[in-house]
This record gives structure tokens, C-alpha cells and sequence, in this order.
């Protein structure tokens, strides 16, 4: 009862609170007043509902008492035997559905000629089932037993067949002929996709692994597009072709990276975000306003010779303003001229080899003494320079490794897009790769690398989706670091590393007992 | 021509009409940046936490002013009585968001990896601006003008608008009643006790919970105010004007060091009164950039600020 009225209260205040900007608007045409009173109890009453399931998680959580939560009778109600099993039934059975229903929903409004989204469906289907099953095994009390028959006939069937190689080669009967299977609009998102998995797995190195939080990662990415962009501009595609470009360019982002990092080196987590966001500001401000001058550098290869300088190195470089840059070339391919359907069926593989690339090598980073070093630097600062870690080389090596694969997916970008501009490369887009990382697990390649997917795909299949898509993933960054900072998928090293302490406290603990 | 002739020539050079109206430019602006990091700065000397979302507390107030104003507007109330009113709504408003964003994304963090705040932080400010863009229009709107005609600044007008008078006057009184408060008032007194030593605090009586939700609900209210009167000066606001001025107000709480109620003023007018002459005597594009650059630079060699404290780092 006491919980009830708690919610309701919660309810009352967030209706007040939003009520100026929810259920008024100023009509822009002639001043008058629109109300909008049904946002408002659309809002009363989503906000009761998720004052319970908030409140519950925070007790689940440890955070607080099932009485400073006023859930002491539902606590107490779901120790009696069944209750709980019950009322995990019901969940399952309201949640399951429902983003089958959402996708279904979506299909009804897409307009004519449109191909239904399968994919999306199908998951949403299989989600449905599996809810369905957990109801229907926690209704008869057995939901412990049904997920453990459902576990082993998984592992069984990975033991059988060799899952891994299995999956992967399902994976690449999936993706590499998809190109001809559906349209070029869907193969140009694809590509998008990947590119994000670059983007999301090089913020990966920088803020999961190092625990460097960086805010303004997209000025690399932005390096790297107009490296590409001005550089094959001022030569042609005969002397800077693609191919020569895209190393160049995650050297130029790499560059930018080290750079960066030399000053930021002695700053912690707060004040590194906020520097790294007024970097990525100011390489922002500087695309827009338009040119770039390399004069410094001039000036400086003057003092070393009398030789006359290149006019590229003289003259300002041109950026392009607000408008950007237009008419980027496709990547070349073997000097052959493609349309524009198969070059963007290139540009796909290209990422596609790239992303895959990427997941490898920051994997095998990962494991290396340098990936190791990170993880000290990001577990504790002054324990890890005590330990002898080059904190230096540590900090540098993940700003220009991170960089690096920004600059990869920058040139990328522009390869695919064939225009560029600032507005590409503003803060939201940092904050987006930032919530890959977070939601996707920091430090774990395979959730960033379905964070990736969910974050570009599901707004382009699910359109009702689109709108909040930004509200949404502020709203998940908070939930996820209130209940579940280590993100979705837990990364791998830490799970080992757990179940190592375990084995060595046991083995240790059975030989004093045996002594 | 000696060295003198030179510096006298080069004073009389200068335009003094236009280097006064540079100076008030830059008042006003940093008044509002002061208004706005006052809540950094106190937040961040209380839990240590930049409080990211803060910039969009802002931009809530003012489009909560925006609509209040609107509104009675159509009701047909007079223009003084309109501003009060919406500016009294607003840090109502703006201290309510304050108190249940702390509530609800940084409460269940305390003593959580030094991340996960931040991260939250974000989060939050993200997803303020875009419930306004969202649940009003991602277009800019056009706050009405209701500033009373002010006569005896006439002789002056051409470099000082009625509006910049008001945020100057406005933000003087209202910081100064802030460091009153701060000083005097027994919560002030508490709040000062928290931002030295939480623990010792705790262990004197005074409830840190209480402490930071009274932080917050003040930060808040002073950004509204803030929001409230540069609304009221540039006459638009759209959903992301959060995020630049919360940037810079932060660059100004840092400049002032932060964690000092003093410097973040200071910071605020020194931020303010740069970019003006930055933009007035060189390049007007690049104005934005000053704010950033001042903030690395300082960050490098000066990183406890104008006015703040070095703190030794204890392992």
C-alpha cells in the first residue's frame, strides 16, 4: 500500500516537472497556447509503472532496503515458494512479445514496395519464443531445470560440430554475398555498420581498455575523412588513390592522437573528457572555418634548407567551410572504372575486411604486453607506474592506437559517402560511439561489436524507433551505469580472471586445510 | 621617436568607445558563464563530480521561461510582471530537475568507479536536450522581448543594451546574496563543512545527502537564472544551447579553479571579457575556440586555476 502511493507521489511530481515543456507549446505561427494534457498522463502513468521496476533494482542491486524502497511486502510476498516463479512467469509473458509486436507495428506503417525487415523479426520471433518458454517452465515451477536443459542442448551442439568455425562460416555465407542478395540502400548501411564496429572498437582501446575516457573521438574520425577528402583533392586520384590514403589517413589521425595526448598526460578521468571534448571542438571550428594553414611547418622547413617549398605547403590548405568537401572519388579498383552500385559493393567489402581486421588486431592487443598495460593503467593509476609500467607509453600507445582505427573508418567514411562536413563530425557523434562502448560492455570486443549493429541498424529498421533513438540512449547510459556498469556482455578476461582468483583461494584454502 | 612618444601614440590609437563596449560585451556574457559555473564549481567541490548535465539545466530554465512567458502572454499580462514571473518559475522549475537528476543518475553512484558518474553524467545531458528537442521543436524560437525601456541609458546606448545592464546588475546582486549565504547561513556553513571533509562533516551532524541535494537544488537555480536572462538578451533559444554554454562555463569554473565559489566568478568574467576581445580585435569565427584553447592551456600549466588550491595527490 505504502509502496502504491510512493509510486503514485513519484508520479505526480515527474507529471508536475515535465508539465511546462511536455503539455505546452507556444505556437511559433501566432503565439497562442497548444496544450497537450495526454503527454502529460502518458508520462503519469509510464513513470508509476517504472517507479516499481526502478525501486525493485535498486533493492536487487544492494542500494537500498526493500523498506526504504516501500517493497517490504513484495520482497516478503516473493519469498513465499512459487510466488517468485510466478511472477517471473507473467514478466516473461508481457515482455516476450513485446518487441515482436513493436517490429510488426513498424511493418504495418512502411509505405508500399518496401521489403519487410526479416531480420529484425526473426529475432524478435525467436525473442517471443523464448519468453514464452520461461513462462510456460516457470508456471509449472521448473524454470531453473528448463534453462539448464536449454544450456546443455546449446553446448552439446557447440561440442558436436565445432560451433565456432561452424558460426563463423555462417556468418560469412551470411555477409559476403549479401551485396547482390538486397538493395544498394541496405548494402551502404551495412557498410555503415562496419565502419561503426571500427569506430566503437578503437574507442574501445582508448576508454574500455586504457580507461581513458575520451569525449571528443570523432575528430579523429573527422582526420582521417578529410586527410583523405583534401589530400586526393590537391593531387588527384592518380598520384593519392584510396589505397594510399587510407594508411595515411590513420597515420594523420594516429599523428593527431599522440598530440593530443602529450599534454593530457598528467590529467585524470574528469578533466581528460572535458579537455579531449574542447579538442574535438576546436578541430570542428577549424573545419569550419574553412582553410588550414601548414605555414608553421614551413616555416620550420625553411630553417633547414633554402630550397623553394611545394605551393601546398605555402598556400593555405582548403577545407571547405560549412559546405565541405564534394566529389570524393570512390575507392579504385585495380584501375577499373565502377559504377556506382558495384563501388558501393566495394566500399562494402572493403569495410567488411576492415572491421574484421580491426576485431582481430585490437584482440590480439588485447593479450599483448601493451593491451596488459592498459588494463593496469585503467585498474589503478599510481599501482601500475609502481609496477614498473611505462605510464607514458602507455597513455600514447592507446591515444594513437585508438586514433589510428578513427582515421581508418574516417577515410572510409568519405570513401563511401563522397561528401563530407563538419556536421558529420559533432559531439553527438562522440557521444554516440561513447554509448556503443557503453552499452556494448567497456573493454568487450563482441559487445561493442553488437552494440555497433543494434545502434545503426535498429533505427533504420525500426522507424518508430528513429525519433527517440538519442533519448533513449542518454536514458540507457544512466540505467546501464546504475545497475550494470560492466555493460551487457562482460568481457572475457575478467570472467577468467575471476574464476582464477576462485580456483587459486580454493587450491590455497585445501592446502592449509590439508596441512 | 622615443619609447614613450610610441605607447602615447599607440593609447591614443585606440578607440576607447569601442574598447568599453568590448568590455561590457564581455561582462555580460561572462556574467552568464559565472551564473552557470557557480554550479560546477559547488557540485564539484562537494562530490567531485563535473556534473555534465548541468549546461542543459540551463537550457531548461530558459525554455521553461520561454513557455511561462508565452503563456501569460496570451493571458494578457504586462511585460515586467511576465519576466518576474517566468524568471520566478524557472529557478522553481530548474531546481526541481536539479534535485531529481541527482536523485535518480548520481545518488545510486556514489562510491562507484570514478567513471560510471561521468558516463552517467553524460547520459543525462543527453537525454535532457533531447526530451526538449523532442517534446518541443528542434527549431529555434523566439523569446519575447520584455525588457521595461530603461531612459537613463540613453547617452549610452550604443554600447551598453538595457539587456546587458540587467545580466550585469542581476548576476552582481545575485552572486553577491550567493556569497552571503555561503558565508553567513548555517547551511552554508554545512555546505562548506561537506566540500572540505565529507567524513568529518558526517561525523559533526550534518546529513551529506541533504548537503548535495541542497547543491544541486542552488547550481540549478542559478543556471535558470542564467538561462532566464541570456534569453532575454539574445531574444532565441533552441533545445542545444546547453551544451556550448555548459562547455564554457565549465572552462570558467576550471579557469577560477575549481571547487572556489570566488573564482568561478572570476573565471566566468575573465572567459567572458577573452572571447569578447578575441572576437572584436582578431577573428570573429574563431570566437568559440578561445574558451577551449584558454581551458587546455590552463589545464597544462596552471591546473588548480586563478584562484584554487593545488591539492597534493595522496596514495
Amino acid at each position: 500500500m505504502k509502496g502504491l502511493l510512493r509510486s503514485l507521489l513519484v508520479s505526480l511530481w515527474f507529471m508536475a516537472l515535465t508539465f511546462p515543456i511536455l503539455a505546452i507549446k507556444i505556437s511559433p505561427l501566432d503565439g497562442g497556447i497548444i496544450w497537450r494534457f495526454e503527454n502529460s498522463l502518458w508520462l503519469g502513468v509510464g513513470v508509476f509503472l517504472l517507479s516499481f521496476i526502478w525501486r525493485a533494482m535498486l533493492v536487487l542491486k544492494g542500494i537500498s532496503t526493500p523498506e526504504e524502497a516501500d517493497m517490504a511486502g513484495f520482497f516478503a510476498a516473493m519469498q513465499k515458494p512459487g510466488n517468485k516463479e510466478r511472477a517471473i512467469g507473467i514478466a516473461a509473458l508481457l515482455c516476450g512479445p513485446a518487441p515482436l509486436c513493436l517490429t510488426l507495428y513498424d511493418a504495418l506503417g512502411l509505405p508500399e514496395g518496401e521489403p519487410l525487415p526479416f531480420i529484425p523479426m526473426a529475432l524478435a520471433a525467436l525473442f517471443a519464443l523464448f519468453g514464452l518458454y520461461t513462462a510456460f517452465a516457470s508456471f509449472r515451477g521448473r524454470r531453473q531445470a528448463a534453462y539448464a536443459r536449454l544450456a546443455a542442448a546449446v553446448t552439446k551442439t557447440g561440442e558436436a560440430g565445432g560451433a565456432r568455425t561452424a558460426l563463423m562460416l555462417a556468418l560469412c555465407a551470411l555477409l559476403l554475398p549479401l551485396p547482390w542478395l538486397v538493395d544498394i540502400y541496405r548494402v551502404n548501411i551495412l557498410a555503415t555498420a562496419f565502419i561503426w564496429i571500427m569506430l566503437g572498437l578503437g574507442l574501445n582501446i582508448v576508454v574500455g581498455q586504457a580507461g581513458l575516457l575520451v569525449l571528443g573521438y570523432v575528430a579523429f574520425y573527422a582526420v582521417g575523412a578529410y586527410s583523405y577528402a583534401v589530400l586526393n583533392a590537391a593531387f588527384g586520384s592518380d598520384v593519392l588513390g584510396f589505397w594510399l590514403l587510407l594508411p595515411v589517413g590513420g597515420l594523420c589521425a594516429a599523428l593527431a592522437g599522440a598530440l593530443l595526448s602529450l599534454p593530457v598526460l598528467r590529467l585524470r578521468g574528469d578533466y581528460l573528457a572535458i579537455v579531449t571534448l574542447g579538442f574535438g571542438e576546436i578541430v570542428r571550428i577549424t573545419l569550419e572555418g574553412g582553410s588550414l594553414s601548414l605555414a608553421p611547418v614551413a616555416w620550420l622547413i625553411s630553417l633547414f634548407t633554402d630550397a623553394p617549398l611545394p605551393a601546398w605547403l605555402t598556400a593555405p590548405l582548403d577545407l571547405g567551410g560549412p559546405a565541405g568537401i564534394g566529389s570524393i572519388p570512390y575507392p579504385g579498383f585495380f584501375g577499373l572504372k565502377l559504377g556506382m552500385d558495384d563501388s558501393i559493393r566495394f566500399v562494402y567489402y572493403i569495410a567488411l575486411g576492415l572491421a574484421f581486421l580491426t576485431v582481430i588486431a585490437v584482440a590480439r592487443l588485447r593479450d599483448s604486453r601493451i593491451g596488459r598495460s592498459w588494463m593496469a593503467l585503467r585498474e589503478d593509476e599510481i599501482a601500475c607506474e609502481a609496477m614498473g609500467v611505462n605510464k607514458v607509453t602507455a597513455k600514447l600507445s592507446a591515444f594513437a592506437l585508438g586514433a589510428c582505427w578513427a582515421g581508418f573508418g574516417g577515410v572510409l567514411f568519405a570513401a563511401k559517402t563522397t561528401f563530407i562536413n563538419p556536421a558529420s563530425f559533432t559531439f553527438m557523434e562522440s557521444a554516440l560511439i561513447l554509448s556503443v562502448v557503453v552499452l556494448g560492455g567497456l573493454g568487450s570486443i563482441l559487445g561493442v561489436a553488437l552494440g555497433a549493429c543494434v545502434l545503426i541498424l535498429l533505427p533504420e529498421y525500426l522507424r518508430s524507433f528513429n525519433e527517440y533513438r538519442m533519448l533513449i540512449f542518454g536514458a540507457s547510459m544512466v540505467i546501464m551505469m546504475v545497475f550494470r556498469p560492466q555493460g551487457l556482455i562482460t568481457p572475457r578476461a575478467k570472467k577468467r580472471r575471476i574464476a582464477g582468483v576462485n580456483d587459486t583461494a580454493a587450491g590455497a584454502g585445501g592446502q592449509r586445510r590439508a596441512a | 621617436m622615443n619609447i614613450f612618444e610610441a605607447i602615447t601614440s599607440y593609447v591614443v590609437e585606440i578607440d576607447w568607445r569601442y574598447f568599453i563596449e568590448l568590455v561590457f560585451s564581455g561582462l555580460t556574457k561572462g556574467s552568464i558563464y559565472a551564473l552557470i559555473s557557480l554550479g560546477y564549481t559547488m557540485v564539484y567541490g562537494i562530490i567531485e563530480l563535473i556534473n555534465f548535465a548541468h549546461g542543459e539545466i540551463y537550457m531548461i530554465g530558459a525554455f521553461t521561461g520561454l513557455i511561462v512567458a508565452g503563456a501569460l502572454g496570451a493571458l494578457g499580462f504586462p511585460s515586467l510582471g511576465i519576466l518576474v514571473i517566468a524568471a520566478l518559475v524557472a529557478v522553481i522549475y530548474c531546481a526541481a530537475y536539479g534535485y531529481t537528476m541527482e536523485k535518480i543518475a548520481y545518488r545510486p553512484l556514489r562510491g562507484a568507479q570514478r567513471l560510471s558518474p561521468l558516463i552517467s553524467a553524460i547520459g543525462m545531458s543527453i537525454f535532457l536536450g533531447n526530451y526538449v528537442l523532442n517534446a518541443q521543436t528542434q527549431d529555434f524560437v523566439r523569446f519575447p522581448d520584455l525588457l521595461p525601456p530603461m531612459p537613463f541609458l540613453d547617452p549610452v546606448s550604443d554600447i551598453l543594451r538595457p539587456s546587458s545592464f540587467l545580466i550585469i546588475v542581476c548576476s552582481a546582486t545575485v552572486m553577491i546574496a550567493l556569497t552571503l549565504f555561503i558565508k553567513r547561513t548555517r547551511l552554508g556553513k554545512a555546505m562548506r563543512a561537506t566540500a572540505q571533509n565529507r567524513k568529518m562533516a558526517m561525523l559533526l551532524g550534518i546529513d551529506a545527502d541533504r548537503i548535495i541535494s541542497a547543491t544541486f537544488i542552488i547550481g540549478s537555480g542559478l543556471a535558470a537564472i542564467g538561462g532566464i536572462l541570456i534569453a532575454s538578451h539574445t531574444l532565441q533559444i533552441n533545445f542545444n544551447i546547453g551544451f556550448l554554454a555548459g562547455i564554457k562555463a565549465f572552462t570558467a569554473a576550471v579557469l577560477g579553479g575549481i571547487g572556489s565559489i570566488p573564482g568561478a566568478m572570476l573565471g566566468g568574467l575573465v572567459l567572458g571579457c577573452c572571447e569578447s576581445f578575441a572576437a572584436g580585435y582578431f577573428v570573429s569565427d574563431y570566437e568559440d575556440m578561445v574558451a577551449f584553447a584558454i581551458l587546455i592551456l590552463i589545464l597544462i600549466f596552471r591546473p588548480s586555476g586563478l584562484l584554487g588550491k593545488a591539492k597534493v595527490q595522496k596514495v
